[in-house]
C-alpha cells in the first residue's frame, strides 16, 4: 500500500538544466552576502536564481593536487584596473534533487558570472 | 530576514564586498571551469587524507628500517667514541627523536584531522570547511614531510658520527715531579723510568723524583 504524504506533496522539481541568463548574475550580485572566514578564502551564500536551494559557493585561492601544480584560481580575462575586481564562474551546487541530471554533476544546472571585489590591501 | 538566516548558518561575519553583475555573459565554457573546480573542491579533502597516508606509510616505513639500524650499529660503538663526540651523537639522536616526533604527529594530523576541531570553523558550510581543513592538512603534510626528512638525516649524522668519530683514548697518567706536572698516555715503563706522550711529545720521567702519580680520563 503507497502513503500520500498529506501536506507535503511537492511540486515537481525543476529538471536540470545547464542554462544561464542575464538576471542570473544581477540577482546574485544583489542577494548573495559575502563572508571570509580566512584571507583568500570568501564564502558566496544565497540562493540559486534558478531553483531557489541556498549555496555557498567557495572562492578560494587553490586548491590542492598531489604531484603537481596547485590548481590556480580560474578567472576570465584581464584584472580590472590594479586588480580592484575579479570575474567569478559560479554554478549552482545545491544537493538537491533535479530530474535529467548527469552522473556526478551537482545543482540544478544554472550558471552565471560576478564581479567580486579583490581584498581591500 | 532569509539574509540574516543564511549569515548565521555560514558562521562568519560578512564582509563588505558589494557583488556587482558583469556585462559578458557566462559561457559554456566557464560552467565546465565551474564543475571542474567545483569536483576538485569537494575531492580535496579525501584526496589530501590519501596523499597524506601514503607519505605516512612510505616514510614510517624509511624511519623504522633507520632507526633499527642506527639502534643495532649505535650502541657498542658509542662506547668506543671519544667522549664529546659521544655527547654529540646523545644531541643528534635526542634531536632526531624530538624531530621525528613531531614530524610523525604532522604527518598523523594530515592524514587523520586534527583530534579537536575549533568551534568557528565547525559553523561553515561544508564545502568551505572541508577545503580550509584541506588546506591545514596539506600544509600539515609538507611539514611533516619535512620534518621526518630532517629526522633521517639526524639519524645518518648520528650513526655517521659512531662510525667516523675519533675513538676513546685510553686513561691518561699524571706525574709531579720537582720539575713540573706532566700529563699524557702511558708508552712504556721500565729502568726506572716512565715514558709518557704529552701534547708537547715524548717525555721521560725519573720515578724516582715522582711525588704523585694519578689516572686521570683526560689531560688538562
Ligand atoms: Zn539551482
Ligand atoms: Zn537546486
Amino acid at each position: 500500500m503507497a502513503f500520500a504524504l498529506p501536506g507535503r506533496r511537492r511540486r515537481r522539481p525543476l529538471p536540470y538544466r545547464e542554462t544561464t541568463a542575464a538576471e542570473y548574475g544581477a540577482h546574485v550580485a544583489r542577494t548573495f552576502t559575502v563572508t571570509e572566514p580566512r584571507p583568500d578564502t570568501l564564502i558566496l551564500s544565497g540562493r540559486c536564481p534558478r531553483c531557489a536551494a541556498a549555496i555557498d559557493v567557495p572562492v578560494v585561492s587553490g586548491v590542492f593536487r598531489a604531484g603537481g601544480p596547485r590548481f590556480g584560481r580560474r578567472q576570465r580575462g584581464a584584472p580590472d584596473g590594479a586588480a580592484r575586481s575579479r570575474v567569478e564562474l559560479m554554478m549552482c551546487t545545491c544537493d538537491e534533487d533535479h530530474p535529467d541530471r548527469p552522473e556526478g554533476r551537482y545543482g540544478c544546472g544554472a550558471y552565471w558570472t560576478v564581479r567580486v571585489p579583490a581584498a581591500p590591501r | 530576514m532569509r539574509r540574516l538566516l543564511d549569515r548565521a548558518r555560514t558562521g562568519g561575519t560578512p564582509v563588505s564586498r558589494p557583488l556587482s553583475p558583469d556585462p559578458t555573459p557566462a559561457t559554456h565554457a566557464d560552467l565546465r571551469l565551474a564543475q571542474e573546480r567545483d569536483r576538485l573542491l569537494r575531492t580535496e579533502l579525501p584526496r589530501v587524507r590519501a596523499a597524506a597516508a601514503a607519505w605516512r606509510n612510505g616514510l614510517g616505513g624509511l624511519l623504522a628500517a633507520l632507526v633499527g639500524f642506527s639502534l643495532v650499529r649505535g650502541r657498542s660503538d658509542i662506547g668506543q667514541l671519544a667522549e664529546r663526540w659521544a655527547v654529540a651523537v646523545g644531541f643528534l639522536l635526542l634531536a632526531a627523536l624530538v624531530v621525528g616526533t613531531s614530524g610523525a604527529l604532522m604527518l598523523l594530523r594530515a592524514a587523520h584531522g586534527r583530534p579537536a576541531v575549533t568551534a568557528a570553523e565547525d559553523l561553515l558550510p561544508s564545502p568551505v570547511g572541508d577545503h580550509l581543513e584541506a588546506l591545514d592538512c596539506a600544509k600539515a603534510l609538507r611539514s611533516g614531510i619535512a620534518l621526518t626528512l630532517a629526522c633521517a638525516l639526524l639519524l645518518l649524522s648520528a650513526v655517521a658520527t659512531t662510525w667516523y668519530g675519533p675513538e676513546r683514548t685510553g686513561p691518561m697518567t699524571q706525574v709531579t715531579t720537582p720539575s713540573g706536572t706532566f700529563c699524557g698516555s702511558t708508552v712504556r715503563v721500565g729502568h726506572g723510568t716512565l715514558v709518557l706522550r704529552t701534547a708537547a711529545g715524548e717525555v721521560t720521567v725519573d720515578l724516582a723524583r715522582v711525588s704523585t702519580l694519578s689516572a686521570a680520563t683526560a689531560c688538562p
